[in-house]
């Protein structure tokens, strides 16, 4: 199944459950919701009917070489979105655990090092960011940094 | 009249006012550049510390903050692909496609000048209208407020670039995300599932930075790239530099454009409520319209960059003047500045313009140096800060994966803000591989809670009687004419072919 055709039935599942449940609300309160819900699943269901559910087909003349070759990087394409996945929701929950005065420069350094940069360079701009973050907008600005769940 | 006008240099050409000026264009581009921060937090931050200073010198340096706050963030929406706050998101339709062709240079000349002399348009249209403001503003009621943000909503029917289907739908999907939340109105909560956290909405800092910065990290991560420029940097015979003064030049060239986009900025800026999303996907919808090449929007066409920084700029212009004229702030940055005012003792309404013209008219010329000047402090960097699209993505991602973490979070402090930028993020990045639009989606986040509101009370308070008024008639016309442009023009032309 293509990733369009997922996409599609997502917003169309979300589409009819908030229509679906906008039902419950007053008249003045769900008419919005309402509109922009049914407009939206008409829309969705137009989309769905003329992309009809197909896989690629690599078995084609000369496609099972190039089946193997698209396999492979399918692979190489998989790995990519696994490591760009990984390294956002580690940013995420090392914000939520130890805070973003930490988890940020820590963060820079690990990405940095983790990528070949030399340890000059990922040590400088990791304290760079320790700078802006905590020197300049916590205590020169006085933001309320959040500080993760270890310090409460 | 003239008398108060030169009082009001006067007032400007203090030694401290010019400080404060400088000052906060200095403030204002740091925190317009930073992704998700924007002039907004900047003024709030430091509003306190103006307390003990001097009305005009207080006003002014909140005003100079205000006046480029856009202005920084539209460099970042060109070089790097993120917009500095969410009025800068129409500016990386093209100003980001330039950059990867290695034309970031002409992309940030063109935004740098189209919003210094949006700016300037923008004050000088405020300063013509002094006289017959009352006569202008008062026309608009609630029925013409939603009808004008309707008209930004059929902007999508141009705004969508794959599929008009794909297009709607997603504006279609917005809506339905930007009825998350209290109703305004009625204080029902809709679809919060509980939560504390949903009770005011889904953030636009995080909507706009997951779909825009989160997105372009997965995308230079999975595609593997070098660099932001996709093309060769020995290949770009331009140097930066006199690639920012075409860009500049080109805002002169296109100045039709220009003119249509800094008069529809300052008259969207002008009514209250609107918000800058009305005016900056218009300018750039009627840019698209209007354009020679419209297939060449959204892959780094120069007048996809004019269009919405001349309009954002002007509309700061056109947002002073409710907030002056009548006490009613054009915008949340009018409301901090009216804040400002009250603490001040200075009552913005009717009597700014009898007791205190000299001060108005300060504010007008404020608002003019403070755009001059934010194009004079960052002309000297502009090309070294164009080199970013040859620096190496291992480097550029980990930075703006934090800053717009922090940029995120620093909307409402609230670490679930970050959460919701990331699955934005990821919603963004699908999207675009599957021919959804961002854009069309965002404008249907941002203006459908205004359209319902305002409807709402329009049709509460005479149901369907404004729609007698030749205002409201206007309107309703170019509404039908946005979304029927394009069908409209295929059967023309086929009709055309069979002729010949």
């Amino acid at each position: 199944m293509r990733v369009s055709t997922i996409l599609t039935l997502i917003f169309l599942a979300f589409a009819v459950i908030l229509s679906m449940l906008s039902l419950r609300y007053p008249f003045e309160v769900r008419t919005g919701p309402l509109i922009a819900g049914i407009g939206a699943v008409v829309l969705l269901l137009a989309q769905l009917l003329r992309s009809p559910f197909r896989k690629k087909d690599t078995k084609a003349e000369g496609g099972e070489i190039r089946g193997k070759v698209e396999g492979d990087e399918a692979k190489l394409t998989a790995r990519r979105y696994i490591e760009a996945g990984a390294w956002v929701l580690g940013l995420v929950a090392g914000i939520y655990v130890v805070g973003l005065a930490i988890a940020c420069p820590l963060f820079t350094l690990g990405y940095l090092k983790k990528h070949g940069e030399t340890w000059l360079l990922s040590i400088s701009l990791s304290v760079a960011i320790f700078v802006l973050i905590y020197g300049v907008f916590g205590m020169g600005l006085h933001v309320i940094l959040y500080k993760g769940i270890l310090w409460r | 009249m003239l008398t108060a006008m030169g009082a009001g240099i006067g007032l400007l050409f203090d030694p401290i006012v010019l400080l404060a000026i400088i000052v906060g264009v200095l403030i204002g581009l740091i925190f317009g550049i930073m992704p998700g921060i924007g002039a907004s937090s900047a003024m709030a931050i430091i509003l306190p510390l103006t307390f003990g200073m001097d009305p005009t010198v207080a006003l002014c340096l909140l005003l100079a903050i205000h006046a480029v706050g856009c202005t920084g963030g539209s460099v970042t929406a060109v070089l790097l692909g993120i917009p500095g706050d969410a009025i800068n998101a129409a500016t990386v339709l093209d100003g980001y496609p330039m950059t990867k062709k290695g034309m970031g240079g002409r992309g940030v000349g063109a935004a740098l000048c189209a919003s210094a002399l949006g700016g300037f348009f923008g004050a000088a249209v405020i300063a013509l209208w002094i006289p017959v403001v009352r006569l202008i503003v008062m026309a608009f009621g609630s029925a013409e407020t939603m009808l004008v943000a309707l008209t930004g909503l059929c902007f999508i029917s141009t705004l969508s670039t794959e599929s008009k289907t794909k297009g709607f739908a997603s504006a279609l999907l917005g809506m339905l995300l930007g009825f998350i939340g209290v109703d305004p109105i009625s204080g029902v909560p809709r679809f919060i599932f509980g939560r504390l956290y949903l009770y005011e909405g889904l953030g636009i800092i995080p909507f706009v930075l997951g779909m825009f910065a989160i997105h372009e990290v997965i995308e230079l991560t999975v595609g593997a790239r070098g660099a932001i420029a996709d093309a060769d940097r020995s290949a770009i015979t331009q140097t930066q530099m006199s690639q920012v003064w075409e860009g500049m030049k080109d805002v002169i060239r296109h100045w039709k454009l220009f003119i249509r986009s800094s008069l529809i900025g300052t008259l969207i800026g002008a009514i209250p409520g609107l918000g800058a999303m009305t005016a900056i996907f218009m300018a750039y919808g009627q840019a698209k319209l209007t354009s020679k090449h419209p297939e060449l929007f959204g892959q780094g066409i120069v007048e996809g960059v004019i269009a919405p920084e001349a309009a954002n700029n002007a509309k700061e212009g056109g947002s002073m003047l409710p907030t002056l004229a009548f006490g009613v702030p054009g915008s949340l940055l009018m409301a901090i500045l009216l804040a400002a005012m009250m603490i001040h003792g200075i009552a913005p309404g009717p009597s700014m313009l009898k007791e205190h013209l000299a001060l108005t008219w300060a504010l007008i010329f404020c608002l003019i140096l403070s755009n001059f000047l934010g194009v004079v402090f960052l002309l000297p960097f502009v090309s070294k800060m164009a080199k970013i699209a040859f620096v190496r993505t291992s480097i550029i991602i980990p930075l703006v994966l934090v800053v717009a973490c922090f940029g995120a979070y620093a909307s409402k402090n609230q670490f679930w803000d970050i959460v919701v930028m990331v699955i934005f993020g990821a919603l963004g990045y699908a999207m675009v591989k599957s021919g959804y639009d961002r854009v069309t989606m965002l404008l249907g986040f941002i203006l459908a809670p205004i359209v319902e509101r305002y409807g709402f009370i329009a049709y509460e308070a005479e149901r369907l009687a404004f729609l007698l008024r030749p205002i409201d008639l206007g309107l309703l016309a170019l509404n039908l004419l946005v979304i029927c442009y394009y069908p409209l023009r295929g059967i023309l032309r086929a009709r055309g072919k069979d002729k010949l």
